[in-house]
C-alpha cells in the first residue's frame, strides 16, 4: 500500500490552489506521453477508475494508479526556487 | 501525444518516469507541476551532422561537418538554463546525436541537474559498447526511428542497410537494459508495413511504439502529397488500435502512441464509445487532462545553432538564440506575437478555422498542429488540414 506524506509548505500551496479552482480533489499523475513523461497535478471534479484517495490536512489528494501501483511511497515537498517536488520509493 | 494503449486498452505499465524514480533517494527529487503552469520538455538538435539521409527530415541533415553548433560549454550552460527553468525532460535529438562525442557528458550533465534525459536516433551507430554508454549514463529511453520494414525503411533513410543497424542498435540497448522504443513515422509508402511492425515489436520485444503522424516539415514539407487521406488515417488507426488489443490480450502489454494528430484522441474515445462507454467516461477526462498540442508550451525546441523553435517543425521560424539570451526567457517573451499566440491560441484559431471554431473537442486537441495549417493555407491559425474527424463528430452543426 502506497503511502502519501505531503510537506507543510506544498500542503498549503496545493490547499490555495484547490480553493482556487474550487475543485473536489487535486489529481497527481504521469503527464505527456511516451519518452516524456512527467509529473503533473491538477485539479480536479471526480476521481477516475483506479485512482488511490488520500487524505491530508483536510484535503483530498487522487494518486493515478499507475504512480500507485509501482511506488511504495510518495513524498511531495516545496522548494522555493523550483517549486513542488515529489519523491518516491 | 495519444496513448493507445493506455486509452485504449486501459493498461498501467511502469513507466520511464517511474522506473527513473525509484532511484531518486540517489537522484535530485523530480517536479511536479501544476499542469497550468508546466514547463516545456525540450527537444535539443544538439548536432545536425547524420550518416542517414532520410526523405523526411525535419533537419535536412547530412553526414558533412556543421561548425556553427553549441559547444559543451554552451550545452551546459542550455542545461542549467532548463533546470533553473523548471523543464522536466530533454530530449536529445539530432542529426544523429550519437554522432557528438559529448553526448554522455551532457546526458550525465543533465541528469546531475534532476533532468530526465532521453535520446531519439536513428539507432545505426549503437554498437555494443555504445549501448554500455548509454546504460551507464543512466539514459530513460532510447528512441529509434524506423519507417518502415527493410525495404521500406532504407529507401526513406536513403542508406542501404540502416533497418538492420537501427535493430542491431535496439538489440544492444534490450541487451544492456536500456529501455527502447521504435518510431515511425506514416506515410503512404510505408503504411502497409504498420501490421509488419507490430509484428516485429512482439518478435524483438521492443516494449514500446510511437506513430508519428506526418508533419510538413523539413524535407517532409515535400511530403504533402505523401500525407494519407482522412479516410486513410481513420483506417490506420483502426488497425493500431486492432493490433494493440490483440498484442495486449496475448500478454504483451506494449506502449503504443500516436504522436502529432491530437484528433486522434475523440477518434479513441468514440470507438470506447461503442465497445465500453463506462471507460469511454474515463477517457474523456484524460484527454481533457492532455491538453492536446502543445507546440509552444509544453514543448520547445533548440537547434544545433542555439536558435530557439516552437517545436521540433518550426525550424523557419526562430524566437531567439541561447547564444545571446536565456531559453527561459526567450520562452516566457510574450512580446513575441506567434509566441503569445502559441501560449494562448483559441482566439485566434475560433477567429482563423471555421471547423476548429465550431468543434466540440477544441479543448482536446487545442487546435491540433499549427505548422500544418501554416503549409496548407499559408495562416498559422487556419484549420489543421490532417484533421479527420467529419463534421458530424465534431459536432459543427450543433456548434454554430
Amino acid at each position: 500500500m502506497t503511502e502519501l506524506l505531503i510537506e507543510d509548505t506544498a500542503l498549503e500551496l496545493i490547499r490555495k490552489e484547490l480553493i482556487k479552482e474550487n475543485a473536489f480533489a487535486m489529481r497527481i499523475f504521469i503527464g505527456g506521453g511516451g519518452c516524456c513523461k512527467h509529473f503533473e497535478i491538477i485539479p480536479v471534479k471526480k476521481a477516475l477508475s483506479g485512482d488511490i484517495t488520500f487524505m491530508q490536512g483536510g484535503i483530498r489528494i487522487l494518486v493515478e494508479k499507475e504512480i500507485a501501483q509501482n511506488s511504495s511511497g510518495i513524498r511531495i515537498k516545496y522548494d522555493e526556487h523550483k517549486g513542488l517536488l515529489i519523491d518516491l520509493t | 501525444m495519444i496513448g493507445i494503449s493506455k486509452l485504449y486498452c486501459g493498461t498501467v505499465e511502469p513507466s520511464d518516469a517511474l522506473r527513473y524514480g525509484r532511484d531518486s533517494s540517489k537522484l535530485p527529487s523530480h517536479l511536479l507541476q501544476f499542469s497550468k503552469d508546466k514547463k516545456p520538455v525540450v527537444v535539443w538538435n544538439m548536432g545536425r551532422r547524420c550518416n542517414l539521409k532520410c526523405v523526411h527530415c525535419y533537419a535536412q541533415s547530412k553526414d558533412i561537418e556543421y561548425n556553427n553548433e553549441l559547444t559543451t560549454q554552451q550545452g551546459k550552460e542550455l542545461i542549467d538554463d532548463l533546470a533553473r527553468f523548471g523543464a522536466p525532460v530533454i530530449l536529445f535529438s539530432g542529426g544523429e546525436p550519437t554522432m557528438r562525442k559529448d553526448l554522455p557528458e551532457l546526458a550525465l550533465y543533465a541528469r546531475s541537474k534532476g533532468m530526465r534525459a532521453v535520446i531519439s536516433t536513428n539507432g545505426t551507430l549503437i554498437d555494443k559498447k555504445m549501448a554500455k554508454v548509454l546504460k551507464d549514463i543512466g539514459l530513460s529511453y532510447v528512441g529509434v526511428s524506423l519507417d518502415g520494414m527493410r525495404e521500406t525503411n532504407d529507401k526513406f533513410r536513403g542508406v542501404k542497410g540502416a533497418f538492420d543497424a537501427a535493430l542491431n542498435g535496439m538489440r544492444n540497448c534490450l541487451a544492456e537494459g536500456v529501455k527502447v522504443g521504435l518510431r515511425f513515422t506514416i506515410n503512404k509508402q510505408n503504411v502497409k508495413d504498420i501490421p509488419a511492425i507490430f509484428d516485429l515489436l512482439e518478435k524483438e520485444n521492443i516494449p514500446r511504439v510511437c506513430f508519428y503522424h506526418l508533419v510538413y516539415a523539413g524535407r517532409g514539407s515535400k511530403m504533402v502529397e505523401q500525407e494519407l487521406s482522412h479516410e486513410e488515417s481513420r483506417k490506420t488507426l483502426d488497425i493500431i488500435m486492432d493490433r494493440t488489443k490483440a498484442l495486449h490480450e496475448r500478454g504483451f502489454p506494449i506502449e503504443v502512441l500516436t504522436v502529432d494528430n491530437h484528433c486522434d484522441g475523440p477518434y479513441v474515445y468514440f470507438r470506447l464509445l461503442e465497445e465500453d462507454p463506462k471507460r469511454a467516461a474515463d477517457v474523456l477526462e484524460l484527454l481533457q487532462m492532455n491538453q492536446g498540442n502543445s507546440t509552444g508550451i509544453g514543448i520547445g525546441c533548440v537547434s544545433w545553432d542555439g536558435s530557439v523553435h516552437a517545436d521540433q517543425f518550426w525550424r523557419h521560424y526562430s524566437f531567439g538564440n541561447v547564444k545571446e539570451r536565456k531559453f527561459s526567457e526567450i520562452w516566457m517573451d510574450t512580446n513575441n506575437e506567434l509566441m503569445a499566440g502559441l501560449k494562448n491560441r483559441k482566439p485566434l484559431i475560433k477567429a482563423n478555422a471555421d471547423r476548429c471554431a465550431h468543434c466540440k473537442w477544441f479543448d482536446i486537441c487545442n487546435g491540433n498542429f499549427r505548422v500544418r495549417a501554416e503549409a496548407i493555407y499559408n495562416n498559422v491559425w487556419a484549420d489543421d488540414p490532417a484533421c479527420y474527424l467529419t463534421k458530424e463528430e465534431i459536432g459543427y452543426d450543433e456548434m454554430k
